[in-house]
């Protein structure tokens, strides 16, 4: 038997200031959207709609990506993170540009304000991905997993380099196209190319370890990595040089990638040893089947079908949203509790384990709050699509209202977490443990 | 192995039972963590060969302490040694008909 390593788990300092940032901006996105109803009537340039789009991609979830991706990345890739230091210095430049950043299009600040907080983030991006790359040059055995975050991380550097050059563009006009058209390569290989492919690399690792599977067969898999990249480099060259309008085409092959991640996890479902799913992994299959809208109205608004141009316009946005307010933030929102009782639990109680009973890492956050949290947010969430959709400014400000309450749900329970504190430790001792202890704690 | 040692071991496992996987929520015997209990008794040492359901589990150390401290307590004239292994690699399959059980499998 060989002998194993010890944990390679960062600081929480590094960690956990990431996901009370995203709580906040969360909280933020959503009062933002209750104050933006009349901005959804026309085409998604809009200063509210800029803000709300970047809120919620970078303050709510880039933010805890990173955050969450540092304490993940020794679990998936199973070395040591690269350096603690740049992972601070791209939390505190990617805070700082968010916020700037977010100001900046709200008022339509479109000058140094604009640039400023483009360059903070691009090298937040920067730095990130070198401390990524860096951490999965230590790689020993080398998987698909792997594979998928090194490439997400070169599509991350790409949007923010996109995003730089609009942000200057704006002032200093260059680019030989209008604004829109690299506003869509901008959002796209942003949604497909950091998002998506992340998702994927970390999710066919974590999901299969939370549902106590290993699924061998990973051809899915792979073939999602090569479909998803081709589709995307296929589209960006595309959309700049060529522009033949094949764009249905690359979103079949990302589609078709999308598809061969879900049956990697289907088969991981279906070898799971845990029938009984709690709260985080419901929610979780609940934010893969909200995929679903996304990749059928990617085709419908590639190829119009002849649609009215005022139809098509809501279903842009309706687009737009079912990506972040849909997949996105139903999966952050389950995996939040997957992920972050466990790391707080971990710093709070490893030198008590063994000596005293401690509670459970699902002891640390409410159940009830949240149980309430995903109620509000799926009505809140199809309120909002449907008040978009139908152009109904009323039923989109029941659905922001809603969505508000769960976010302030979701934020006072990742507060509880935060900051819990260890109390009235009892010793453990045999005497005293009962057989019913086996099944609480240490 | 002698009756009396058997015991011993015997019990060493019981009192491992008492350390629960915090994310998985049963103990790491029927979860199939505990791979051997040894006891070496010219040493006066208790060895134990531990795995964790993935290599890169923050929850190496914790786990491991936790074992030396329960193992400890239940047996303090022995020597405690518990050694992280992953070889043979966990698998599922290596969940106790209890540990089935106690997840909900019927």
């Amino acid at each position: 038997m060989s002998a194993a390593t010890t944990s390679n788990s960062p600081s929480k300092w590094l960690v956990l200031p990431h996901y009370a940032f995203a709580a906040v901006s969360f909280v933020v996105l959503c009062l933002l959207l209750v104050f933006s109803t009349d901005a959804f009537g026309g085409h998604y340039f809009h200063p509210k709609l800029l803000t709300l789009t970047h809120v919620a991609a970078l303050g709510w979830a880039t933010m805890i990506i990173f955050g969450s991706l540092y304490q993940l990345l020794p679990v998936v890739l199973e070395v040591r993170l690269y350096s603690e230091k740049l992972g601070t210095a791209a939390f505190v430049l990617l805070a700082m540009g968010t916020i700037l950043l977010s100001i900046g299009f709200w008022n339509f600040w479109v000058g140094l304000e604009l640039q400023v907080a483009a360059i903070m983030l691009f090298t937040s991006f920067l730095i990130f991905s070198y401390n990524v790359v860096q951490t999965a040059r230590q790689v020993k055995n080398w998987g698909i997993e792997a594979d998928f975050i090194v490439t997400s991380v070169v599509w991350l550097v790409a949007t923010g380099l996109v995003g730089v050059l609009m942000a200057f563009n704006f002032q200093y006009p260059f680019l030989p196209q209008d604004h829109v058209h690299y506003l869509q390569l901008h959002a796209h290989i942003g949604m497909a190319g950091w998002f998506l492919l992340l998702i994927v690399g970390v999710g066919s690792k974590l999901i299969p370890m939370f549902l106590l599977a290993h699924p061998e067969n990973t051809k899915g898999l792979h073939g999602a990595y090569y479909l998803i990249n081709a589709g995307l480099v296929l589209f960006a060259m595309d959309h700049l040089f060529l522009q033949t309008g094949y764009n249905a085409l690359y979103a079949l092959m990302v589609v078709l990638g999308i598809a061969g991640f879900l049956h990697f996890l289907y088969q991981a479902k279906c070898l799971g040893k845990r029938p009984d799913l709690d709260l985080g992994m419901k929610q979780t299959f609940v934010a893969l089947a909200l995929l679903l809208l996304p990749i059928v109205l990617v085709f419908v608004v590639t190829l119009q079908f002849g649609l009215p141009q005022r139809l098509l316009s809501s279903l842009y946005l309706v687009y737009g949203l079912s990506i972040f307010f849909g997949f996105v933030s139903a999966l952050i929102l389950g995996q939040t509790f997957k992920t972050l009782p466990f790391i707080v639990w971990m710093h709070s109680y490893e030198d008590y384990v063994g000596r005293f009973k401690t509670p459970m890492p699902k002891d640390l956050y409410s159940v009830t709050l949240l149980r309430w949290q995903n109620i509000a947010y799926i009505v809140g969430l199809v309120a909002l699509l449907v008040g978009v959709l139908m152009a109904e400014q009323t039923v989109i400000l029941i659905g922001a209202v809603l969505l508000s309450i769960a976010a302030v749900l979701y934020a006072g329970n990742v507060f509880k977490v935060l900051l819990h504190k260890v109390k009235d430790l009892k010793p453990f001792g045999y005497e005293n443990a009962g057989t019913g202890a086996r099944q609480r704690s240490v | 192995m002698k009756t009396q040692e058997q015991e011993l071991v015997n019990e060493a496992y019981e009192a491992l039972k008492y350390i629960i996987d915090p994310e998985i929520g049963i103990n790491i015997v029927d979860l199939g963590l505990v791979y051997k209990v040894t006891l070496k008794e010219e040493e006066e040492k208790l060895h134990v060969d531990l795995t964790l359901t993935t290599p890169g589990c923050p929850m190496s150390g914790t786990i491991t302490t936790a074992a030396e401290q329960m193992l400890h307590k239940r047996f303090p004239n022995l020597e405690i040694e518990v050694e992280l292994v992953w070889l043979p690699q966990w698998t599922p399959e290596m969940i106790s008909e209890e540990g089935m059980r106690l997840l909900g499998n019927t």
